[in-house]
């Protein structure tokens, strides 16, 4: 089998992966391209979902008062260090000892894990970066610390907590992946079971579709992004600056 | 001992020259400053003598030789260079940092502690400082450490590029002192650049006050330019109160004739 | 039946020696791939910081590289390298440290402050004096947190290349996976987080060690 996969000129393989990409055909791998697709971003609206609440209220608390900062530089060191596949694993036996069954949420809980650092980071940086001379007017005018919160440093920050959670979203687009390794759907079943088939135009087929799954996430978060912008503060949208990262981080594995 | 000639800078993309054909001479010993409103081309001059900015056309010696001639990297360790922010190298100590150029060059280690210590007591430095990091320096420090550093291989001309500016009005007038009493003692060639009248007026041997495009509006001494203006730019930049400007420069009071100056002013 | 205890740890007493050598051989791979990406990166960003056309071209295809997600990359790889060679898995490694080490050696290159440049060449530091006397060693904050990131990503690259045969601590991953048996799952899991942890920590703190200067206070 091996043997005649090593006989294809990568040219062909393209072409046969947008073949595929078209009309399945006889490959077998995988199933039902859209339905695929509907599974994969059910997992990521989830978990990035679910991350916001805890994320966010942590991020913006901390960058409000500046306290437990600590947790902001742990949060974000672990979440790059800890392997995304180990977490993946750890959850699957958990899963399956509370009944779950073969299903998606060994990886949803992994993304859920996996999407929390960059929304954290970037809503904690996002309004510590505030410029102080702003809040002490608005404190100097009689503002309450949460009508602070609420009037003047989030609209300040908006830009950059969109910019983590775009961030985050690309990052479980692509980790979504690895769900087909603990018996869950998406489209790393097109990767995985292409594999296992020798259909390697599925696999191909499999990771363009990421591929341009995380470049469409990136492109509407990048417009909600220039729309938060307040008008004054329009800043370039580019890389969220991701506390001790400086890679755009499109997580991938 | 410096002489520009003709000198053109026309940057790439832009239709005016940010020089155009600027002739000057500047004397052995003597302080010029370069000074006029932003985007006039002082620095851009500045920096052409010892081509951190080359030259569209014309030429410039130093000292007889043709700037133009010699390999850049070379020329620029014969000449002082100082930056409004110092550029001090933050991972190096201050002893590091005063040795930069003589180690470039090649100096041996005695050669090379004598001169530091020399530096450090011209520039009226804590000698504490010299293993510490620029980090822990006050401005003012860092300021006369980048001095320091300039000065360490001894280079006939300086350059000087708004040196003063980055520290607060009461070290800076500081610093100038310090450094018009070292000029005395050690009579470099400087050409300094700066945008605050007061600050030429103070420091300079000659003036030469510039218009966009590095035109020479005037270049005298500054009791010439204050009580001479040459035409109404220079008078504008100088600024309706050069009567009192000019009382700085009074070494002997003629009360009449300062009266008369300031007065005339009020017109 | 008989139920079967969540961990076993009498298996894990057994097979001390196999969880060390595929720990060695998770710390191999690693080391190895991160050491060749740094190789081939800090030629070509240094290249990609003095001429700044090379720069897009470069970060489009490192991109590339880095969006492919590794499952794919290591899939695609396989039939034209062999299905359990390391070079398949080294191959792919590679390539993801290198997206990671040139933008951050690049991006410490770039963070250098203008003005220190200005001076040190003004001073008269031809070019090249410049780069290894003042950029790189300035830039080395930034070049160290692109090696630890690397290092640390790799780490858990390395964990799916036990679909390939390799795998170090990835291996007790998929053993688990594959016959169901939970205690070689989280023996994997637990151990390879830890293990990057670990070297994590290891790294930030080597990095604070290289720039006592940046801690020194003005008095």
């Amino acid at each position: 089998m091996v043997e005649s996969a090593r006989g294809m000129i990568i040219a062909s393989l393209i072409g046969d992966a947008f073949t595929w990409l078209q009309d399945p055909g006889d490959a077998f791998a995988g199933g039902d391209i859209s339905q695929r697709i509907v599974e994969h971003l059910g997992m990521v609206g989830i978990s990035v979902g679910a991350a916001l609440i805890p994320a966010l209220a942590a991020g913006l608390a901390i960058g409000h008062t500046r306290r437990a900062e600590f947790v902001t530089v742990t949060v974000a060191n672990l979440g790059r260090a800890i392997p995304s596949f180990a977490i993946l694993a750890f959850f699957f036996p958990i899963t399956l000892k509370l009944g779950l069954g073969l299903s998606n949420w060994p990886a949803i809980i992994a993304l859920f894990f996996l999407a929390i650092p960059p929304i954290l980071t970037n809503a904690y940086v996002g309004v510590r970066e505030v410029d102080p001379d702003v809040t002490e007017a608005a404190r100097g005018m009689g503002m309450s610390g949460w009508q602070i919160l609420r009037r003047v440093e989030l609209p300040i920050a908006g830009p950059l907590i969109v910019a983590g959670i775009r961030t985050s979203a690309v990052q479980v687009v692509a980790t979504a992946t690895l769900a087909a390794l603990v018996a869950g759907g998406g489209l790393g079943r097109f990767i995985v079971d292409g594999f296992a088939l020798n259909e390697y135009e599925v696999v191909l087929g499999g990771a363009i579709l990421v591929a341009l799954l995380a470049i469409a996430t990136e492109v509407v978060f990048s417009v909600i992004e220039k729309v938060v912008s307040p008008g004054g503060l329009r800043r370039k949208t580019g890389f969220a600056p991701v506390y001790t990262d400086m890679a755009q981080t499109s997580e991938v594995g | 001992m410096i002489s520009l000639r003709d000198v053109s800078k026309i940057f790439p993309g832009t239709r005016e020259p940010a020089v155009r054909d600027l002739t000057l001479d500047i004397s052995r010993g003597e302080v010029v400053v370069l000074v006029g409103p932003s985007g006039c081309g002082k620095t851009t001059t500045m920096k052409m003598i010892n081509r951190l900015i080359e030259p569209t056309s014309g030429s410039i010696e130093v000292d007889g030789a043709d700037v133009l001639a010699r390999d850049p990297v070379e020329l620029r360790r014969t000449i002082g260079y100082v930056i409004q922010n110092i550029g001090l190298m933050p991972h190096r100590t201050v002893a590091q940092n005063i040795e930069m150029v003589p180690r470039l060059v090649g100096w041996d280690r005695s050669k090379i502690d004598a001169r530091t210590a020399e530096l450090i007591e011209m520039l009226d430095l804590d000698p504490d400082l010299l293993p510490r990091y620029p980090s822990e320096l006050s401005g003012g420090q860092r300021q006369r450490v980048g001095v320091a550093r300039a000065l360490a291989t001894d280079p006939p001309v300086m350059l000087m590029d708004e040196p003063f500016g980055a520290v607060d009005p009461i070290v800076r007038e500081r610093l100038q002192d310090q450094f018009l009493d070292l000029q005395e003692r050690i009579r470099k060639t400087i050409v300094f650049v700066t945008h605050d009248i007061d600050e030429a007026i103070k420091m300079a041997d000659r003036i030469a006050i510039l218009n966009l495009g590095a035109r020479v509006e005037q270049y005298a001494t500054p009791a010439e330019i204050l009580s001479q203006p040459a035409n109404d730019f220079v008078r504008a930049f100088v600024g309706i109160d050069r009567g009192l400007k000019r009382l700085a420069l009074a070494r002997a009071s003629d009360v009449d004739e300062l009266i008369a100056a300031v007065r005339g002013d009020r017109k | 039946m008989k139920e079967q205890p969540f961990i076993r740890w009498d298996w894990i007493a057994d097979h001390t020696d196999e969880i060390w050598a595929r720990l060695l051989e998770h710390v191999q791979l690693t080391a190895l791939a991160v050491g060749i990406g740094l190789l081939i990166s800090l030629p070509l960003a240094v290249l990609a910081y003095r001429r700044r056309v090379f720069y897009p071209p470069l970060t489009w295809v490192t991109g590339i590289l880095y969006t492919i997600p590794s499952l794919a990359l290591f899939a695609i790889l396989v039939p034209y390298t062999g299905a359990t060679s390391r070079t398949t898995a080294e191959i792919g490694l590679v390539s993801y440290t290198l997206l990671i080490l040139i933008r951050n050696i690049v991006a410490g290159l770039d963070g250098v402050a203008a003005d220190v440049k200005e001076a040190a060449r003004g001073m008269g530091y031809s070019p090249n004096q410049l780069l290894l006397r003042v950029e790189i060693p300035l830039a080395l904050p930034a070049i160290a947190a692109g090696i630890r990131i690397a290092t640390v990503t790799t780490i858990g690259l390395v964990t799916i290349t036990a679909l390939l045969g390799q795998g170090g601590l990835g291996y007790f991953i998929l053993l688990g996976l594959n016959r169901v048996f939970t205690t070689a799952t989280m023996l994997g899991a637990v151990l390879s987080a830890l293990l990057a942890i670990l070297v994590d920590r290891l790294l930030i703190l080597a990095e604070q060690r290289l720039t006592p200067w940046s801690r020194a206070r003005a008095a």
